[in-house]
């Protein structure tokens, strides 16, 4: 089993107080935890990754659409 | 033509200019020490320990004169055993004190244990004059240790009541006296020879290992000695810094990415996720509000809801 190291987690999202950013990247994180496919080692400076949320703001779909882009950035990075 | 050596050219140099200071090797005499000077080996041990410091043996065993003496007891034997004789003949036979002698008085039937000197005889054994003129009828036993057999010349009393000549103990009255015998039986004493505190040898310590006790157990810290100050601050230095994982945000990701594969896992620095808002709906202007319209019959129309100001409802 790979391990996943992550120093910082920047989430910015406008429209959300903060306890529902907190709760954003919680999920962002389980979200990549239990993901598949991830790269077993590789060392990534900085990753950005962009979503645009629906409106109504859905968070299961954003955090989902989030996670695929930072697993694509990832296996392009590596 | 091969060059004069140095010397020779000393020489020459020194009959072509006899003015000049040279070096002139016939000067350096080379003068050994005379052997006079030096004090032998023998003459430090034939110094004789006070009649006091002499140790009795346990038993008279004939076993003790098995043993074949060293090249110089004729030189140790007579100042040590000679005081000793004296005070101590009164004592009897059973009174622990043996004699050189006794060795050379073996019967003939005990030949074999004499040619096995870790073998002990009987404590009765009594050797008799006829075993020591027998001697000569065993001419290899004879050969093999005469100077014991010109050891028994004393008289039978002395050979039985005398003091052991402690000839491995004779080295000072300090060493004799704290001479033990090694076992009840063996009448040659272990020498346990008094150190000096200076040349005390202390126990070895590994470095490592007394480190190690001084950092679990601070009674045995060692505290004032520059040494052991020194000695700790050097352990300190060898102790490996702590891991604090890959931090390479400024390498570039290629390298970082083959530095942290070899540890293994996956290190992200700093994941930045920006959620974008939807693109905002906007509404189409309303319209102006058109007059109100009055019908014929005189009556107003009012809007249904605010918004929809086509689709009033009329009332009657």
């Amino acid at each position: 089993m790979s391990d996943m190291r992550i120093d910082r987690l920047i989430v910015r999202a406008p429209g959300l107080s903060e306890s529902q950013g907190r709760q954003l990247a919680l999920r962002i994180v389980a979200q990549l935890a239990e993901a598949g496919g991830m790269p077993a080692a590789g060392d990534i400076p900085t990753l950005e990754v962009g979503a645009a949320a629906a409106r109504p703001v859905d968070v299961p779909d954003l955090v989902e659409r989030i996670v695929d882009e930072a697993l694509r950035q990832l296996r392009r990075s590596i | 033509m091969a060059a004069p050596s140095y010397l020779r050219q000393i020489a020459a140099r020194g009959s072509a200019e006899p003015r000049r200071i040279t070096l002139a090797p016939r000067r350096m005499v080379f003068r050994p020490i005379p052997p006079s000077t030096v004090l032998p080996l023998e003459a430090e041990i034939a110094i004789a320990p006070p009649p006091h410091l002499a140790i009795p043996g346990p038993e008279p065993q004939a076993a003790t004169e098995t043993r074949v003496p060293p090249p110089n007891s004729e030189t140790m034997r007579s100042p040590i055993s000679a005081p000793r004789l004296g005070p101590r003949q009164s004592e009897g036979p059973r009174s622990g004190w043996a004699s050189i002698a006794q060795p050379e008085v073996l019967p003939p039937a005990e030949e074999g244990v004499r040619r096995n000197p870790m073998q002990r005889e009987a404590p009765g054994a009594k050797p008799t004059p006829a075993a020591v003129t027998a001697g000569p009828a065993h001419p290899r036993t004879a050969d093999q240790d005469p100077a014991p057999a010109r050891a028994a010349a004393p008289s039978p009393d002395a050979r039985a009541f005398g003091p052991k000549p402690l000839q491995l103990s004779a080295g000072s009255g300090e060493i004799a006296a704290r001479a033990v015998p090694s076992s009840p039986r063996d009448p040659y004493p272990t020498l346990v020879p008094k150190q000096p505190a200076s040349q005390t040898l202390r126990p070895l310590v590994r470095s490592g290992d007394l480190h190690g006790r001084a950092l679990l157990d601070p009674e045995v810290a060692p505290t004032g000695s520059a040494e052991n100050t020194a000695a700790r601050e050097e352990r300190i230095l060898l102790v490996p810094p702590t891991d604090h994982g890959p931090r390479r945000s400024s390498s570039p990701p290629n390298i970082g990415a083959a530095r942290y594969t070899a540890n293994g896992g996956l290190h992200i620095g700093s994941l930045e996720v920006h959620v974008t808002a939807p693109p905002a709906v906007i509404a189409p202007p309303l319209p102006p509000p058109t007059p109100q319209a009055t019908t014929p019959s005189g009556r107003a129309t009012v809007p249904l809801a605010r918004g929809f100001p086509g689709f009033g409802i009329v009332q009657s």
